[in-house]
């Protein structure tokens, strides 16, 4: 019944290019695995857990592969086991260089087994895991898994959607009755990028990724510390955070500023409030400034300006775009009640169904196919921002 | 809603005008500027405030007061000043500014111009639309609250920038995106195709270092053996030339003829050796010896002859040769030396002084110069005494030797006297001139006139010569009393200037008259009394006084040139006085320096300068005889010193002879000799112990030899060996042949035991070789197979190098992670342009939605409205509008059932077509929202006279229902109305002014 403690992590996604972001981005992903790895070399742990996705591309990035197995080298050395399965981004069919693996790693294959952790001789937990062996996995991964057998404690690792959580792409789908199923004290997960604990009895937990990629990935990243005492998870799993560079998302009323420069002071101002992250700044609020801001090249001069300003601070700060929703100074609702043409027209938008919206939008989205179609919130939020449209174009000159 | 009433307090031309509106129709009349379309301005500024732009009149008062005005519309207040705008319920409440346009019916600006407050220009707006073939935008502009043209623009603005984003064919915006998305993916898969190789690469240089690995291992194996081989075959060598050597060292050893026995006597011989140098010493050395013994005893003998005959090496061994001796001597001579030298320097001294003494005595007789002169010498000296003493008693008397001494007996002394026996004799001779003249002179002034004191003196003959000629100017009367006499008679016979001032005048003149003749007698008398001359005073009187007074005058000169004669001889006697004087002076002065001169040489006061120069030669002859005196005594002094120094040495030599007597030297010899006999003696003494030490070293000499020679021939016996003859020679020989034996001896032993211990490693190294080489193919030559190993080790390692290189290159590419970047960039900008062309399209489409419900839902009820009033206005020549939905073509039907288009129709139909619709859009929004009054500001103009009453009519219909006010300047549309309405209100409109035609109700103007 010896105590033991081990790391869970996933979706490491190493060589992550980051979009529009200055070239240190590049290196972010590299640098929170290495915060991972120093992670388990300061906590002592007995073992790392990694769930899946440690590359970010099925595509070959060599440079990934070698730096993932430096790390795990260090690990070697101070005799720390390491578990890994392959997610939907790497999975098995990929490229992989020959790169040989200290022998304190295992990395899962397509078909389940289970491994011994021990440590000195002593077992202290079971480790069952499986890989994606190809792109699309499909099939309910978690069935595949065999009941515990015997006390000893039991992990299973699996890179899965559990539960069709939205937002990811539905591989390995399964629920969580089909991981209760197996009868397993800890379920190390990985796929969902936000840490969450799913279930404490057993314990089914994401930890997250290690690195937040783009601004869809706010806050800060990492991986879980679990200790285990007596065959059970000793208190909560700790967090920790390991994100070398932080996504924020800010939001700004301009409702109060007449110019683009009471604009620019308070996104600045704003700026010097934040620690050293990336950001993505939202305008909202209703000003006379949106006729200016539609002016095109305007916000473009705006971001740069913004970014030089905010490049040079204590905490400097990349402002990562600069979005606008930001209405008019006009009142919609009370426009509305209007029997004119743009109490008409806003009457007409409020008509506009999704499909409506996907027709219009489909010749881009058809066309190329990178895109992907806006889903129905974005829809509703590009809706609200033609009608400011319309009523901005459609009221100018309009007595004061 | 309708306008109840209004105040304006300052707009334009208005100010402080107000009025009552009735409700239903208002006919304002007016002529041009009369302020029509100002007060039209007003409505709208009331509702809707000032429109935007700078270009916008904003009518400023021009009559003063407060700019803005008052409009009450149904019980409500809108209060408007310049931008500000309040509003006041019926209940008294505030609203805030939204609640006037909830008040219009939400309708905008636009909306009212167009629709409800309009000019001529406003309806004719609608043509301008027709000619841009708009008509829909246009009229459901109007309708719309939006200008058409804003619709239009809007809509463009819409298009043109999604196409801007993505035009359907262009290559630009998110098309141009894509295609470096393409681009780049292209790129990335051409990138990654060299990372295929990388395994590759990775199972070559695995496999090459293994090869190179071995082939290393191989080469150092194949460099061990070779330098095996190489030692051993070199250890072979080394090996054979040590025995060739040992055999020669063995032939050497037997050829040194060296027996055992000789070895054994090693140390007889080594010390046999060492004896030779002392022994060929000696052996060169006796016969050097003997020769010396024989020199040094002739020496010796010769030098006892010397020494005299009784002298022998016994006699010669006795005599003190001692240091102590040897000073002694020395010490004799030298006092002797210094007594001979005293005698000479003496000697010296005495013929120098006899020599002054003869100088001195010259043409003398006598000459003396012995010691037994002495006495004579005496005598001399004692007589020149005498003379000396005698002279200088005889010179002056109390001068001793001191006086001589100090007595200045040089030429230039003499010539200092004489020049005081001139200075005093010439002293004397001025005093004698001086005298002389004294007594000259004295006898002058004894022969001088005595000087008479009496008679007038200078000044006083003046004095009386001026006040005679005074008084003889005096005596005839003067002018002025005529002048006087002139001016009484004058005043008296009537001069007209005041009587009494010319009597004064004359009468002051008078006593002046008389004042001034008493004093010329008193004049006169004083004067014959001085002068001394009686008589009457007259011409005569006056001329003897002057002939009296020229005498007195020069007797007065006379007396004057006596006395100066007298003066010059006294003053002449004094001067030579005083010569005289001045010469005994200096005489005098003369005198006693002379006597300070005598005193300086103590001579005697009466000395005269010729006595003193007399005594000059003197003591010359005082001074010779002295010198006798003193020279005869020197000469004395040295003739006694001379025997004194002679008798000092004569006793010296005494001792010196008794000295020699005791050192067993013959005492008659002089210093010299005595100390050359001292030296032979002494020579001779050395001499002998010389020849004694040479004698004991020629014996130690001589046994040396014979016992070397015996030792040398012992040696030779027992090593068998035969004499060379000379012993030292034999011993050498005896000692070489010994040493090299030994070395030899040494050198072959060691030798010996290098060979045994080669002939083991030679050994050893050949079963190492066969080990090594045990399972290994090897050629004959080693090295050509280890630089066969090497070009292949070299090789590989060329291989390996590029391998890891290719490797290296492939782990730190960053090209395919740019790339990746480059594409993540891309796809962001893509996303970004695709929201953005998004809500433009989907603003499109909402504004498409509008326009197309204003044209569905709106333009029914609107055109059905206006048709019926398009058929009243033209007086049923046309039934209806027709718009159709999809294209914008505008159509009438004419009475006939036809159909125009706008084009077709006269400019005064067009009008009534777009007033007609005017109102089939205030029908409508009257029906849907509320009633707004109607403003009109002239619009008929256009219309002929039987449509003008046809809108009258319809306007006064129209103004049942809705409030009307119209504007206009022609006072038969004015009549018009009042046809069609004979209970509508006028209100006349002059310069800013507002009056109600008392034929109107209720309504006043102000």
């Amino acid at each position: 019944m010896a105590h033991f403690s081990f790391i869970h992590a996933a979706d490491l996604h190493l060589d992550t290019p980051f979009s529009a972001v200055s070239c240190d981005g590049r290196e972010a992903t590299f640098r929170a695995y290495d915060r991972v790895i120093d992670a388990c070399l300061e906590h002592r742990v007995d073992a790392l857990l990694i769930a899946g996705d440690v590359f970010d591309s099925t595509e070959k990035s060599l440079r990934a592969q070698i730096r993932f197995v430096q790390g795990l080298e260090k690990l070697a050395s101070a005799r720390i086991q390491i578990f890994v399965v392959h997610g939907n981004h790497d999975p098995l069919d990929g490229w992989y260089a020959s790169l040989r693996m200290p022998p304190n790693v295992h990395v899962f294959r397509e078909r389940v087994e289970t491994c011994e952790l021990r440590r000195d001789g002593e077992l202290l937990a079971r480790i069952a895991g499986v890989s994606h062996p190809k792109k699309k996995e499909v099939r309910n991964l978690a069935r595949l898994f065999p009941e515990r057998q015997g006390d000893a404690f039991h992990i299973g690792l699996l890179h899965c959607n559990v539960g069709g959580e939205t937002g990811h792409e539905a591989y390995a789908p399964c629920e969580i009755d089909d991981l209760r199923r197996a009868g397993y004290d800890y379920w190390a997960l990985g796929h969902v990028h936000e840490k969450r604990i799913f279930s404490r009895l057993p314990w089914v937990v994401y930890s997250g990724n290690t690195q937040g990629r783009s601004i869809r990935e706010k806050g800060a990243r990492g991986c879980y510390l679990i200790e285990v005492e007596r065959n059970a998870v000793a208190g909560e799993p700790r967090f920790l955070e390991t994100d070398a560079v932080r996504w924020l998302a800010a939001q700004v009323d301009a409702t109060a500023f007449d110019s683009l420069d009471d604009l620019r002071t308070a996104l600045i101002a704003r700026c010097e409030e934040l620690p050293s992250s990336i950001v993505r700044f939202t305008v909202t609020g209703r000003s006379s400034l949106y006729t200016d801001l539609d002016r095109a090249g305007t916000p473009d001069d705006l971001l740069l300006a913004l970014r030089e300003q905010a490049g040079l601070l204590q905490h400097p700060v990349w402002v990562e775009s600069l979005e606008f929703s930001l209405g008019p100074e006009i009142d919609l609702a009370a426009r509305k009640r209007n029997s004119d043409f743009l109490g008409d027209l806003l009457n007409c938008a409020d008509l506009l169904t999704a499909g409506d919206l996907r027709r219009e939008l489909e010749p881009l989205f058809r066309r190329h196919r990178y895109l992907d179609m806006p889903n129905d919130e974005e829809l509703q939020q590009l809706a609200r921002e033609a009608q400011w449209l319309c009523a901005d174009l459609l009221t100018r000159g309009e007595a004061v | 809603m309708r306008i109840e009433s209004f105040r304006i307090d300052g707009f334009g031309l208005f100010r402080d005008v107000a009025l009552d509106v009735p409700a239903g129709l208002t006919v304002f009349f007016g002529g041009n500027e009369s302020g029509k379309s100002t007060l039209l301005a007003f409505f709208r500024f009331a509702l809707f405030g000032f429109p935007r732009g700078r270009k916008a009149n904003r009518h400023q008062p021009l009559r003063g007061g407060d700019h803005g005005g008052r409009l009450v519309l149904s019980g409500y207040t809108i209060d408007r000043r310049g931008s500000s705008a309040t509003l006041v319920a019926p209940d008294g409440s505030h609203r805030d500014g939204d609640g006037i346009r909830v008040l219009c019916g939400n309708i905008s600006r636009e909306v009212f111009e167009n629709i409800y407050a309009f000019s001529l220009e406003e309806l004719q707006r609608l043509d301008e639309a027709l000619e841009a073939g708009d008509l829909r935008t246009t009229l459901f502009g109007a309708g719309a609250g939006i200008k058409p043209e804003t619709i239009r623009s809007a809509s463009k603005a819409l298009i043109g920038r999604a196409e801007e984003i993505f035009p359907p064919k262009k290559k630009v915006g998110i098309n141009a995106c894509a295609a470096r998305l393409a681009e780049l993916r292209k790129a990335a898969d051409v990138l990654g195709r060299d990372y295929d190789q990388f395994d590759e690469i990775c199972r070559q240089i695995e496999v090459t270092d293994q090869a190179v690995a071995a082939a290393r291992e191989r080469r150092i194996l194949l460099r061990k053996l070779d330098a095996l081989r190489r030692e051993r075959q070199g250890k072979e060598r080394e090996l054979q030339l040590l025995e060739f050597e040992v055999e020669d060292m063995a032939r050497s050893r037997t050829l040194l003829n060296v027996k055992p026995a000789l070895l054994a006597r090693a140390a007889d011989v080594r010390s046999a050796e060492r004896r030779v140098g002392q022994h060929v010493k000696y052996r060169d050395e006796i016969p050097e010896m003997e020769t010396q013994i024989q020199r040094n005893r002739s020496e010796r003998e010769s030098l006892l002859g010397k020494l005299g005959a009784q002298w022998n090496d016994h006699r010669l061994e006795s005599f003190d040769t001692s240091l102590g001796a040897a000073a002694d001597l020395a010490g004799w001579i030298a006092r002797i030396n210094a007594a001979e030298h005293a005698v000479r320097k003496a000697g010296a001294r005495e013929e120098a002084a006899r020599a002054e003494l003869d100088r001195l005595l010259s043409g003398r007789d006598e000459h003396l110069n012995s010691i037994g002169d002495l006495a004579s010498r005496r005598n001399q000296r004692d007589a020149a005494q005498l003379e000396f003493e005698r002279a200088l008693h005889d010179l002056i008397p109390g001068w001793g030797e001191a006086h001589i001494d100090a007595f200045d007996t040089s030429p230039a002394h003499r010539v200092r006297l004489q020049g005081f026996r001139t200075r005093l004799a010439e002293a004397e001779a001025a005093l004698r001139t001086a005298s002389g003249k004294v007594e000259t002179a004295r006898n002058d002034l004894a022969a001088c006139k005595p000087v008479d004191g009496g008679g007038l003196k200078a000044n006083e003959i003046a004095a009386l010569r001026e006040r005679t000629r005074l008084l003889s100017r005096r005596k005839a009367s003067p002018y002025w009393i005529f002048l006087a006499v002139a001016a009484a008679v004058l005043s008296l016979a009537g001069y007209p200037y005041p009587a009494g001032a010319v009597l004064a005048m004359a009468a002051i003149a008078l006593w002046l008259f008389f004042r001034r003749r008493a004093q010329l007698r008193r004049d006169f008398s004083v004067l014959r009394e001085r002068l001394g001359l009686q008589g009457t005073v007259n011409e005569e009187w006056f001329v003897r006084a002057e002939a009296y007074l020229d005498r007195e005058s020069d007797a007065l000169h006379e007396r004057q040139a006596a006395r100066e004669e007298r003066a010059k001889t006294e003053l002449k006697v004094a001067r030579h006085l005083a010569e005289e004087e001045e010469a005994g002076r200096a005489r005098d002065l003369e005198i006693a320096a002379w006597r300070a001169h005598l005193e300086s040489f103590r001579l005697p006061g009466d000395f005269s300068p010729d006595s003193a120069i007399d005594a000059v030669s003197e003591v010359e002859n005082c001074r010779r005889l002295r010198e006798n005196r003193d020279s005869l005594s020197r000469n004395i002094a040295a003739l006694e010193a001379l025997e004194a120094v002679r008798q000092s040495r004569d006793r010296l030599l005494t001792e010196w002879r008794v000295w020699l007597k005791t050192l067993d030297i013959p005492e008659a010899l002089a210093p010299e000799l005595a100390r050359e006999f001292f030296d032979a003696a002494r020579q001779a003494l050395r001499l002998l112990s010389e020849e004694r030490t040479a004698a004991n070293r020629l014996d130690r000499a001589r046994k040396d030899c014979v016992e070397f020679d015996a030792a040398v021939k012992e040696l030779l016996e027992a090593g068998e060996r035969p004499s060379a003859g000379d012993p030292v020679a034999d011993v050498n020989a005896l000692g070489e042949g010994l040493r090299r034996a030994l070395e030899l001896d040494r050198q072959l032993q060691d030798r010996d035991l290098l060979m045994k211990r080669l002939r083991r490693v030679v050994e050893e190294a050949g079963s190492q070789e066969i080990q090594l080489s045990a399972g290994m193919s090897l050629s004959e030559d080693l090295e050509q197979d280890q630089e066969e190993l090497d070009a292949r080790i070299r090789k590989d390692d060329e291989r390996l190098g590029e391998l890891r290189q290719q490797k290296t290159q492939l782990e730190t590419d960053a090209r395919l992670a740019e790339n990746r970047q480059q594409q993540e960039a891309t796809l962001e900008e893509m996303r970004r342009l695709a929201r953005r062309w998004a809500v433009l399209t989907i603003a499109r489409r909402m504004l498409d939605d509008a326009r197309k419900f204003h044209e569905q839902q709106r333009q029914p009820a609107v055109v059905r409205q206006a048709s019926t009033y398009f058929q009243r206005l033209t007086e049923a020549r046309y039934k209806s509008i027709r718009l159709p939905l999809e294209d914008g073509e505008i159509q009438v039907e004419t009475s006939d059932g036809g159909l125009k288009n706008v084009e077709a129709l006269s400019r005064g139909t067009a009008e009534q077509l777009y007033l007609a619709l005017r109102f089939g859009y205030i029908e409508e929004f009257a029906r849907r929202s509320m009633l707004l009054p109607i403003v009109m500001d002239d619009i008929l103009v256009n219309f002929d006279a039987g449509r003008t009453q046809s809108a009258a009519q319809a306007l006064a219909e129209f103004s049942k229902t809705h409030q009307v006010l119209f504007f206009t300047c022609h006072p038969w549309i004015v009549e018009t109305f009042r046809t069609a309405d004979p209970t509508v209100a006028v209100v006349d409109v002059d310069d800013g002014s507002l009056r109600r035609r008392p034929d109107s109700s209720s309504a006043a103007a102000m």
